[in-house]
């Protein structure tokens, strides 16, 4: 089983889930085991929060190298902007 | 040039600190950008927005500009500036809670000495704009 170091930002706040989780965990996962650690006040770092809203954020994965000898999964807010009124489906959205 | 969508972060001075024209853009939409949150992260203390160019004219975030204002303030634990710049407007728009989108857009009389080149790195300069340069 391969394990990554999970890293959250939420609400000016950063901070790594003490327990690794599982590499090849879906984004949806991640961003629901995100979302239930800062919502049980599980991240240190990050405030207990129980109305957090991670599910629109975006799941970036590093592998290990030799800086950080661990793999590493970050959940940050997406960065996309589209023009067109109602448009979510050129794929440039990864959160919808 | 090929018309292109662009956006630069701004600070409290109203300076631009970094200009956001990653690969992949198109006259419609800019990419995610690990990039670019990571800029607004890292200059977070000094951050009052960011400005964003709709080539085709359109004066109002997207749905997907939306969940990009939302989730960046939600990061970040503030609220920020977020400009649409077209060939003829800036528009300003922040957190509203009584709009239904939840941000509300005005156009913004101030003269901000960055939009002229945040349209050039977004349109051919018309000819008129081309000669005030010349
Ligand atoms: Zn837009």
């Amino acid at each position: 089983m391969r394990y990554a170091r999970l890293n959250i930002t939420w609400n000016g706040q950063n901070g790594d889930l003490p327990d690794p989780v599982s590499w090849h965990a879906s984004d949806k996962e991640i961003l629901q085991w995100a979302t239930e650690a800062v919502r049980s006040g599980s991240v240190p770092g990050i405030t207990k929060t129980h109305n957090v809203q991670l599910h629109r954020f975006v799941v970036d994965r590093f592998p290990a190298n030799k800086q950080v000898p661990e793999d590493r999964i970050y959940v940050r807010p997406p960065t996309p902007f589209g023009a067109f009124l109602g448009d979510a489906s050129r794929g440039i959205n990864p959160c919808e | 040039m090929e018309v292109a969508e662009a956006a630069v972060v701004i600070d409290h001075d109203d300076q631009p600190t970094y200009w956001h024209l990653p690969a992949g853009r198109t006259a419609a939409s800019i990419p995610d950008s690990r990039d670019l949150w990571m800029v607004l992260w890292n200059g977070r203390e000094r951050l009052a927005g960011v400005a964003h160019t709709h080539p085709a004219g359109v004066d109002q975030p997207s749905s997907i500009d939306l969940v990009t204002f939302r989730a960046c303030e939600d990061g970040l634990g503030r609220r920020l500036s977020w400009w649409i710049v077209t060939p003829t407007e800036v528009m300003l728009c922040s957190h509203d809670p009584t709009d239904p989108r939840g941000y509300r857009c005005h156009p913004d009389p101030v003269p901000h000495a960055w939009v002229e080149p945040l349209r050039r790195h977004s349109w051919p300069a018309t000819d008129s704009s081309a000669r005030e340069e010349s």
